[in-house]
C-alpha cells in the first residue's frame, strides 16, 4: 500500500540553508522501527509527514509496514512481497572499497552494492552496506509514478528508516547538496570509478577480496560467490558499470528533460556542462605493479574533455603516453605514498597508476539529452565546452559563463539563443571567457567545429605528448594532477584516505591550471 | 561439484558419430595435454589426482571486445566508433577467444554473428581421413550456406581458413566458421591454464624473493600482454586457487567439455525497438545448454535493423558495440590434491 500524502514543509531557500551532510540523516535515538521523512534543506526534523512512495521498497516493504533491520532481512523482505521483477533471480552484487587489493593490510573500507531487477533501464532497486547483516543501509530504487529514484537510508540500528528525498530534490536549491545529495549530486547512481580499470572495484582487472579480508558475516555469503557458483551473485564492475551504472544514470537524465523542458530545469542542466559538481575517476590501465616495465597511457579525460569531444564529434586522441620508468622517478620525487591513516603505508601510487578526476558521466549524460533533443545545438555545446578545454574539471573560466544563463525562456531553443547572445555581448575583457567564446563562435560560423577547432586541439595534444617526453613535464602533469586531487578530497566522495595516493606535493592555496600550449600556470590566488 | 569425466567430450559436448572419430578426438586431446603438462598441481580432467573424488567448476568470463586496442601502450585507438570500426574491420585484433562478422546490407546491420569454435576441432575434423563429408557438412551448417563447393573449403588437402568471412574483416552474409585470430586456440587456453598453475617469484631487494601476486604483473609473467581481457584473469583465477591452502591444496584443470563459450548479454544498458528484448534478438546457432559455441543477433523479422538498436544510449553502429557486452567463458577446474607443494620459477616477463 503506498504511504499518503501530506505535505507542510518548510522550505530554505539555498540562501538560508547551510549545508547539512549525510551524517545529519544518522540519529541514535530516533525511534524505530518505522519510516520518517527527512529531506534535508526542506526539512527541519524528522516526521512522518510522508509522501507517496512508488518505488518498490517504499511502496511494497516500507509501506507495508514492513521496517527491516538488516540488508539481508531488507531483501528477504523484497523477496515476500512476491514482486518477481526485482525477484533473487534479479540479484547481483558487486564488491569496492579502497583498500580491496591490499590484501587486509589497510583499512578496506569495502562495501557492496546489491541490485535487483534488470532490463534496459538497468535495476529498479540498488542497495549499499558492509555486510548482509550490516545495520547502516542505504537505498535508491526508481519509482515510476514520480519518474526518478527515491533515496532511503538508515538513521540507527533500531530500524528507524528515512526516506531522504527523490532524485529532483538534488536538483532543486533547497535541497541540492544536503543529505544523500552530497555525494549523489544530481540524483543519480554514483559509481566514482565508472570505467576500466575499475580502480578500488572488484573487476576483471582485481580479483575479488580473500575471505580474509571481509567480514565475518559475508564471508562464504551469496554477495561474494561468483555468480554461477551456488547461489553467488558476485560480479564485476565491468557489469555494474555496463549494466547498473550506465543505464541508471542516463534513465534519470532521460527522464527529467523528457519533452519541453522549462528555464529552471534548463539552467540546472546547462550548469553540468560548465561547472565540476560531480567528477568520476579515472586512471592509467597500467596496474603500478608493473610500470617501470612499461610505457603507460594515460587517461586522455584529464587532458582534454574526451568523452564530450567524442559525444560532439570533436578530435580527439588517445595517445598520452608516458615512460614508465619516468613515471617512477615522478613517483619516487614527490614521495608518493598510499596512507590509511591508521598506520598503513606503502610507497607508490593507486594500484592503477595516475588516478584522476574527469568530467561526471552524469553530467556527459545530461549533454547527451540535450544535444539528442536539440535543446542545444552541437555547435553551441562544442563553444562552451572549448572554452578552456586544457583545463576539463574545476574550470573557473568556463564556470563563470553560467552568470549568462537566462532566468526565463518560452522554449529550449529560446533558452540557448538567449545564453550565447548574453555571452557574446558580455563583457569587454578582450581576455575573459566570454572573449574566448565569441572566437570560438565565429570560428564556427562557416565550418563545424570538427574541423575549426581542429588545428587548435591538435597543437595542444602535441605539445602534451611532447611534455610527457621529459621528466620535467610528467612532473607538471603530476602537480596539476595533484591540484586536481586536491579539490576532490574536499568533496563528501572522498571516503578514505586510500581513495588517492598521497603526496608531498602542496595544493594549498595554489590553483593549477593548463594551457592550450601544454603549460601548466601556478597561481596564488585563483580558485575553483 | 562434479564427478570426473572417462572421456574428452568435443567441445559443446555435440557427441562424435562414430567410435573413429570419438578416437581420433580422445588421442588429438590427450596430445594437447602431453605437450603442456609440466606442474604437479595441473593435472588432466580425464586423470584426475589421487583419491579426488570429484571437482568443482570455476568459470572464468570476460566480454569479447578486446579492450587491448585501447589501453596497450602505444595504441593511439580512442575509445568508441573509432576502435568499434577498427577491430569490426580485423578479425586478427579480434583476440579474446571471440570473433564476429558483420553482416551488413549498405550501412545497415542485419546479423551480427559471433563464434569462439576453435580451430582444432575442424583440424580434427580434417584429420579423419579422405572422408570429407563431415567437414563439408559442418561448414554447411555452420555457413548457413545452402550449397558448398568443396574447393571453395579445401585447397591442395588443407582447410581454407574462412572462405567467406576472411581475416581482414569483410563479411558475406554466411557466419564466421571459427576463430581465426592466432592466439584464439584452445591449445593456448590450456597452455593458459597449465602455465599459470606453476607459481613465479621475482627478486627482493632485502629479502627471499617474493610471489607474484598482482594479476596485471603475473599476466606478464605467464603469457604477456596483461591488457587482453581474457589471459589474465584466466591466469589469476588459476593462480588464486592453487595458491589459496584454505581449504585443502588443488590441482587445477579445464571442465568437460573444453572450449571457449559465448553469453548472452545482459539486458541492462540495451534499447531495442518493437517491445522486444535481448533473447528476443540471440539465436543460439552451435551448441547444447550453457556451451554456447556461435551465436547471432538479429531481428526475428525485417521490421527493424540492428541500428535502432542503442547500447547505453549509443546507436549500434558495428559489431563492436555488441561485443562489450558479449560475454566469453572457460570453465576451469579445480580437484583437491594430496600435492601440497607448489612449484615456482623465476617470473621472466614475455
Amino acid at each position: 500500500m503506498p504511504l499518503m500524502v501530506r505535505l507542510t514543509r518548510m522550505a530554505l531557500t539555498s540562501s538560508e540553508a547551510t549545508q547539512r551532510p549525510c551524517q545529519s540523516l544518522e540519529m541514535a535515538d530516533l525511534p524505530g522501527p518505522r519510516l520518517y521523512r527527512f529531506v534535508l534543506g526542506e526539512d527541519e526534523q524528522p516526521s512522518d509527514e510522508l509522501e507517496e512512495l512508488g518505488d518498490v521498497f517504499g511502496a511494497e516493504v516500507l509501506g507495508a509496514g514492513r521496517f527491516p533491520r538488516t540488508a539481508l532481512e531488507l531483501l528477504d523482505q523484497i523477496d515476500a512481497a512476491g514482486n518477481t521483477a526485482v525477484g533473487r533471480s534479479t540479484e547481483k552484487s558487486f564488491v569496492v572499497g579502497e583498500g580491496i587489493n591490499l590484501g587486509g593490510q589497510a583499512d578496506s573500507n569495502l562495501r557492496v552494492i546489491v541490485t535487483r531487477g534488470e532490463g534496459a533501464d538497468g535495476p529498479d532497486l540498488m542497495l549499499s552496506a558492509g555486510s548482509p547483516q550490516a545495520t547502516s543501509i542505504e537505498v535508491m530504487a526508481w519509482d515510476p509514478r514520480e519518474g526518478g529514484f527515491n533515496f532511503y537510508r538508515t538513521a540507527n540500528a533500531q530500524a528507524a528508516w528515512i526516506f531522504a528525498g527523490r532524485s529532483r530534490h538534488a536538483l532543486e536549491s533547497s535541497t541540492e547538496r544536503h543529505g544523500v545529495f552530497e555525494s549523489h549530486r544530481s540524483g543519480t547512481f554514483l559509481m566514482k570509478e565508472l570505467t576500466s580499470p575499475w580502480t578500488h572495484w572488484h573487476s576483471s582487472r582485481t580479483p575479488a577480496p580473500d575471505d580474509a579480508m571481509l567480514p565475518e558475516d559475508l564471508r562464504g555469503h551469496r554477495w561474494v560467490l561468483p555468480a554461477d557458483q551456488a547461489e553467488g551473485t558476485l560480479h564485476r564492475a565491468d557489469d555494474c558499470e555496463k549494466q547498473v551504472a550506465r543505464p541508471a544514470i542516463r534513465r534519470w537524465a532521460k527522464h527529467r528533460l523528457a519533452g519541453q523542458p522549462d528555464a529552471a530545469q534548463l539552467r540546472r542542466a546547462f550548469r553540468q556542462l560548465l561547472q565540476s559538481d560531480a567528477v568520476n575517476l579515472s586512471s592509467s590501465p597500467t596496474s603500478s605493479a608493473t610500470i617501470e616495465a612499461d610505457s603507460l597511457n594515460l587517461p586522455s579525460s584529464f587532458f582534454f574533455d574526451s568523452e564530450a569531444f567524442r559525444i560532439l564529434g570533436l578530435p580527439g586522441t588517445a595517445a598520452f603516453q608516458v615512460e614508465g620508468r619516468f613515471y617512477a622517478e615522478t613517483l619516487r620525487r614527490f614521495k608518493v605514498r598510499l596512507e590509511d591513516g591508521r598506520g598503513f603505508t606503502r610507497e607508490g601510487d593507486t594500484q592503477f597508476a595516475f588516478l584522476v578526476p574527469e568530467r561526471a558521466e552524469e553530467d556527459q549524460a545530461v549533454l547527451r539529452e540535450l544535444v539528442g533533443d536539440r535543446h542545444i545545438s552541437k555547435r553551441l555545446a562544442a563553444c562552451l565546452l572549448m572554452v578552456d578545454f586544457p583545463n576539463p574539471v574545476f574550470s573557473a573560466r568556463r564556470r563563470s559563463l553560467l552568470s549568462h544563463l537566462p532566468e526565463e525562456a518560452r522554449s529550449p531553443a529560446d533558452f540557448s539563443e538567449a545564453f550565447r547572445a548574453s555571452i557574446e555581448g558580455g563583457t569587454d575583457d578582450s581576455a575573459g571567457p566570454e572573449a574566448e567564446f565569441g572566437e570560438l563562435w565565429a570560428a564556427s560560423e562557416t565550418v563545424c567545429p570538427s574541423i575549426a577547432f581542429e588545428e587548435r586541439l591538435r597543437a595542444y595534444y602535441d605539445a602534451v605528448a611532447e611534455r610527457l617526453k621529459t621528466p620535467d613535464g610528467i612532473d607538471d602533469i603530476f602537480k596539476l594532477a595533484e591540484s586536481r586531487r586536491a579539490v576532490v578530497r574536499a568533496m563528501p566522495i572522498h571516503e578514505s584516505r586510500l581513495l588517492f595516493a598521497t603526496s608531498r606535493i602542496s595544493s594549498d592555496g595554489v590553483a593549477r591550471t593548463m594551457t592550450s600550449t601544454a603549460t601548466l600556470i601556478e597561481d596564488n590566488e585563483a580558485e575553483e | 561439484m562434479a564427478p570426473f569425466p572417462k572421456r574428452f567430450s568435443p567441445p559443446a559436448g555435440i557427441p562424435e558419430p562414430d567410435d573413429q572419430s570419438d578416437a581420433a578426438w580422445q588421442q588429438e586431446m590427450n596430445d594437447a595435454f602431453v605437450e603442456v603438462t609440466s606442474s604437479p598441481r595441473f593435472f588432466k580432467p580425464t586423470e584426475p589426482p589421487e583419491e579426488a573424488q570429484e571437482s568443482t567448476v570455476v568459470p572464468v568470463r570476460w566480454f569479447a571486445f578486446p579492450r587491448s586496442v585501447i589501453d596497450s601502450p602505444g595504441s593511439n585507438l580512442q575509445e568508441g566508433s573509432e576502435a568499434w570500426e577498427a577491430v569490426d574491420r580485423s578479425r586478427d585484433l579480434q583476440d579474446e577467444y571471440c570473433e564476429w562478422t558483420v553482416h551488413r546490407d549498405g550501412p545497415t546491420i542485419r546479423r551480427i554473428t559471433f563464434t569462439s569454435r576453435t580451430y582444432e576441432y575442424f583440424e580434427h575434423l580434417l584429420g579423419l581421413g579422405d572422408n570429407r563429408e563431415r567437414l563439408l557438412a559442418e561448414y554447411l551448417r555452420a555457413s548457413k550456406a545452402g550449397t558448398i563447393d568443396p574447393a571453395e573449403v579445401l585447397s591442395n588437402g588443407l582447410l581454407v581458413e574462412d572462405p567467406w568471412n576472411p581475416l581482414d574483416g569483410s563479411a558475406t552474409s554466411r557466419r564466421p566458421i571459427y576463430m581465426l585470430q592466432g592466439s584464439n586456440t584452445l591449445g593456448a587456453a590450456i597452455a593458459l591454464v597449465a602455465d599459470a598453475a606453476v607459481g613465479r617469484l621475482t627478486p627482493s631487494a632485502d629479502g627471499p624473493p617474493t610471489e607474484v601476486v598482482d594479476q596485471s604483473a603475473f599476466a606478464r609473467c605467464v603469457k604477456g600482454n596483461p591488457f587482453r581481457r581474457s589471459d589474465p584473469q584466466i591466469a589469476s583465477k588459476v593462480r588464486e586457487a592453487v595458491s589459496n591452502q584454505g581449504s585443502g591444496a588443488v590441482s587445477v584443470s579445464l571442465a568437460d567439455p573444453l572450449g571457449l563459450y559465448i553469453e548472452r548479454p545482459d539486458p541492462g544498458g540495451i534499447e531495442i525497438p518493437g517491445g522486444l528484448t535481448i533473447e528476443d534478438l540471440w539465436e543460439r546457432e552451435v551448441g547444447t545448454g550453457s556451451h554456447v559455441l556461435t551465436a547471432s543477433l538479429a531481428f526475428p523479422d525485417s521490421e527493424f535493423t540492428l541500428n535502432e538498436v542503442t547500447i547505453n544510449g549509443e546507436p549500434v553502429a558495428s559489431g563492436s558495440q555488441f561485443a562489450e557486452v558479449v560475454n566469453v567463458r572457460i570453465d576451469a577446474l579445480t580437484a583437491p590434491t594430496p600435492e601440497r607443494e607448489r612449484h615456482f620459477v623465476e617470473c621472466r616477463p614475455r
